[in-house]
């Protein structure tokens, strides 16, 4: 199939994703409101806090509501990234469609990728609803600067990478139900080291080391600094080695990581089909 | 032109249990040819591995060892050519179909997969609702849909993407019988003859294998115990034709007469007990008409495909362990 036909895939792909998430109204109405309700209660925290964390905010501008809120919307598209060509691999399985793609002519790595491309569009429509009603809250950020924009897409194609190593392990690991072990540790240490919710500096120094594990502290950090006007004081343990512009240096880790993130992704996707095949890893019985 | 467009050559296939060490054959060594346009029926009982036979041909799973080319590609080094000339139906259950999805929409979808043209999409469309009674189903999200109407709705994946090869599943699965013949007819007319499309079917219905197939292969724990056209499949095992002759007049026959093995009289009929049927109604027509007789009425029961699978397989049957 040409390239033009895997597109019209692909869209045909996106276009479902919506119609699945809009098929059952009252959770589609749900699933926003649950957004808003997020937003409300960081927002609460962050404003009842804001004395307390504050100090600790000023490489990021000092402003908590916007700290937080800004590393939410980062990490709604990140974390999609790295969590839907595993989830959309197992949807396909579980709901018995699995067979059809791999008889189609589609390229697995090209299936497996646009299989998720639904989820990242909707998970992105709903951070750009987050980012509305953040505005609307009190949110202040500088304009969006190409170099932000660069940070957010070197770090969702890293986390893409991840994504379909994860992807991978479904059927390599048979790890079939909830979760498999490379998700799970990347969205535990993205939740607990990378300065999600708070400023690296209440860590132990030690955690700065597992910050490094995940793109997600990069990405953070070189946005915040960018739309919050931040300083260019050195947060994260490679700003103390390389020194250079911290915003510079992020950017550089996250292009590496996202090369060999990728690189793996694809080899491992690829072989990882061949055995999926062998052992009929991905089929059903009847 | 290249004659045979499935070749399979000593496939085998084990599938590993789930955790344990131990293994299940679903197939061993098996080899047969398909010859273009014929309607290849794979038959035999349950888990004989007639659908993983179907599934390694369309590259859903890979062979242990053997080799395998479909419309000349190989299934594995040349997997992508060989999955564009082939379209595998599984019927049952939810496979392939979108609930929240009219039947349409899933049509539609299917026909982008393979990278048919909106308008190509548009027409076949047209013709499977035609073709398959879709008209009442089309705009229903396969939700709502009964088992029935799921299977004819997956059923016209087959008339919308046209690749040189079919591999059908159970094709009649869950129809009703007039359903079900519609697509028997369908196979054998349009499908087979018009497209000349190959078809590799799996069947459990004697009935059905016997009325559309031109050749087939009988499965038994893995293995191909018989391949070859159901007329001939008939004729090899050791079972007699009975003819029931229903006549006018009065006529004595003995068996030399007419060849046969027996012969039995009733209050209204003859029943003739012979190896070939077709031999000897001749000969009792021009003994009928010497003995100044009417022959009314020739019911001929032959030995089935299912005597044919009974006597060949005997008592073991299913999968091998």
């Amino acid at each position: 199939m040409g390239l033009m036909s895997n597109l019209r895939v692909a869209y045909y792909l996106v276009r479902r994703e919506f119609k699945i998430w809009t098929y059952y109204r009252v959770n589609f109405i749900l699933d926003i409101i649950e957004v808003l309700i997020d937003l409300v209660v960081m927002a609460i925290i962050a404003l009842a806090s804001r004395d307390v964390v504050a100090p600790k905010l000023s490489v990021y501008g000092g402003d908590y509501l916007s700290y937080v809120v800004l590393g939410l919307i980062c990490n709604r598209i990140l974390s999609m990234a790295v969590n839907a060509p595993y989830s959309s691999i197992g949807r396909a399985f579980w709901q018995r469609r699995i067979e059809l793609f791999l008889s189609s002519p589609l390229n697995p790595v090209f299936l497996v990728s646009a299989l998720s491309l639904g989820s990242i569009v909707r998970e992105s429509i709903m951070a750009i609803l987050y980012l509305v009603a953040a505005l609307a809250l009190g949110l202040r950020v500088s304009s969006l600067g190409l170099t932000s924009i660069l940070a957010m897409l070197l770090g969702f194609t890293a986390c893409l990478g991840l994504g379909l190593m994860s992807a991978s392990l479904f059927y390599l690991l048979e790890a079939k139900a909830g979760s498999d072990p490379l998700r799970w540790i990347i969205n535990i240490s993205s939740r607990l080291f990378s300065g999600l919710y708070y400023p690296l500096e209440v860590l132990p120094f030690w955690c700065r080391y597992l910050a490094l594990l995940t793109p997600h502290t990069y990405v953070f950090d070189a946005v915040r600094r960018l739309l919050l006007n931040g300083t260019s004081e050195p947060i994260l343990v490679v700003h103390y080695i390389l020194l250079a512009d911290p915003v510079l240096i992020d950017l550089f880790c996250l292009l590496a990581y996202s090369l060999i993130s990728v690189l793996l992704g694809y080899f491992m996707t690829k072989s990882g089909f061949k055995i999926a095949l062998k052992d009929a890893r991905l089929s059903w019985w009847s | 032109m290249l004659s045979d467009i499935v070749v399979v050559e000593n496939l085998s296939k084990r599938y590993r249990k789930e955790k344990s060490r131990e293994y299940i054959t679903a197939l061993k060594s098996v080899s047969f040819k398909v010859k273009r346009g014929e309607i290849f029926a794979i038959m035999g009982p349950n888990g004989a591995g007639k659908t993983t036979m179907l599934k390694i041909l369309s590259c859903v799973i890979r062979p242990d060892s053997g080799d395998a080319w479909v419309y000349g590609y190989h299934i594995i080094r040349d997997r992508a050519k060989a999955k564009s000339a082939s379209n595998l139906i599984i019927g049952g259950s939810w496979i392939g179909l979108h609930y929240a999805y009219t039947v349409r929409r899933n049509l539609i979808f299917f026909g982008k997969l393979f990278g048919l043209p909106d308008n190509v999409i548009g027409e076949r469309i047209k013709e499977a609702i035609e073709l398959l009674d879709l008209k009442d189903i089309i705009d229903k999200e396969a939700i709502f849909l009964s088992t029935g109407e799921r299977h004819r709705a997956i059923l016209a994946k087959m008339l919308l993407i046209r690749t040189p090869v079919l591999f059908l599943d159970e094709p009649t699965r869950s129809l009703d019988p007039v359903l079900a013949n519609k697509v028997r007819f369908l196979l054998s007319n349009l499908i087979s003859k018009e497209y000349g499309i190959t078809v590799v079917m799996t069947s459990h219905q004697a009935v059905e294998v016997e009325t559309i197939a031109d050749r087939v292969a009988l499965l038994n724990k893995g293995r191909i115990i018989a391949c070859d056209t159901p007329e001939n499949l008939r004729r090899r095992i050791n079972k007699l034709e009975k003819l029931v002759v229903r006549i006018k007049g009065n006529l004595r026959i003995k068996p030399q007469d007419v060849e046969a093995e027996d012969v039995k009289y009733s209050e209204d009929s003859i029943e003739i007990i012979c190896r070939d049927s077709e031999s000897v109604i001749p000969k009792l027509l021009s003994l009928a008409k010497a003995n100044g007789a009417r022959v009314v009425g020739i019911q001929v029961e032959r030995p089935s495909l299912e005597d044919v699978f009974k006597e060949l397989v005997g008592g073991s049957h299913g999968i091998n362990e």
